[in-house]
């Protein structure tokens, strides 16, 4: 939601997350391509697959990224259109899968 | 003298005001062989997250609040089913009181994803009820609740739909509706919910 918080147990924080700490790098792929696994947030366990998001551009997950990392309590630094353009490129697998 | 007129009327309106609120009938109304008609929920026959049938009768005895949803909604879900949540915090123990949420994409949400969404979200499928079935069935359902909800894979997730959260007393009408996606319009609704339980409730002494 708009404060970060998540909501019970379906959909994970992003303010103060330590998930998000551990996984910054993975963050532009993850918006884009989504998530299928579950995951562990702050000792939590998500099981809802998130839907991928393909129809961003570039600019818009750099965007996306940045104000995550940095809303709320998070002082996470940023990331560069580039790093995300190459990571997208990285993990396009993960698309072609989906 | 005119001015006088509405006056009194504008006080007799605020006066009315002070007493007890009764909730309208929302909807189209329609004079048949001098009868009101009113707007009322159809029919239906859907299954919930415990794979048991919901029907127009397991309702008929409470007062329900009523969403259209899909799980995997990337938009307005999220935040409309945090304001579902609210609302059954609040009245959590008001026997009288049911919420009611449908699923407008059944192909993905079947009985078992609807029942791990309910565990997720930690409530009680006595109370809450997640419900799915005939595609078009919910859809038509939509429209009897003045939501719109239709396919469209140009936008976010397949399906258009908005984030109304709507109040339905015993007789299958809509009394109340909020914007889901407000937290300050849930507010005022849940004014509303309190006022028709406050109406359907016999007073005791």
């Amino acid at each position: 939601m708009q404060d970060g918080s998540g909501l019970a147990k379906l959909y994970p924080p992003l303010n103060n997350a330590d998930f998000l700490d551990q996984h910054f790098q993975s963050l532009p792929s993850i918006i884009m391509y989504g998530l299928e696994d579950s995951i562990v947030v702050n000792g939590i366990q998500y099981n809802l697959p998130m839907d991928p998001h393909p129809y961003l551009s570039p600019v818009e997950v750099t965007n996306i990224c940045n104000y995550v990392l940095n809303a709320w309590d998070n002082d996470l630094g940023n990331i560069t259109i580039n790093d995300v353009k190459s990571q997208l490129k990285e993990y396009r697998h993960i698309n072609e899968r989906n | 003298m005119k001015n006088i007129i509405v006056i009194v009327i504008v006080l007799s309106l605020l006066s009315c005001k002070e007493e007890k609120k009764t909730l309208p009938i929302i909807g189209q109304v329609e004079i048949v062989d001098g009868d009101t008609i009113y707007h009322s929920i159809p029919d239906f026959k859907f299954v919930n997250q415990d794979s048991i049938y919901i029907d127009n009768a397991s309702l008929s005895e409470y007062i329900y609040v009523s969403d259209f949803f899909f799980t995997s909604c990337p938009t307005i879900c999220p935040k409309v089913k945090k304001q579902m949540l609210r609302i059954y915090d609040k009245f959590e123990n008001e026997d009288k009181l049911k919420l009611v949420s449908h699923t407008i994409d059944p192909v993905r949400d079947n009985v078992e994803t609807l029942k791990l969404y309910s565990s997720n979200l930690d409530v009680s499928s006595e109370k809450w009820f997640f419900l799915t079935g005939d595609k078009n069935k919910l859809l038509d359902m939509a429209d009897d609740y003045f939501v719109v909800a239709y396919e469209d894979d140009e936008v976010a997730g397949g399906f258009d739909h908005s984030g109304k959260i709507l109040l339905v007393d015993q007789n299958r009408h809509i009394r109340a509706f909020c914007e889901g996606t407000d937290p300050d319009d849930v507010t005022e609704f849940l004014k509303d919910i309190q006022h028709l339980l406050d109406e359907v409730k016999p007073v005791v002494n």
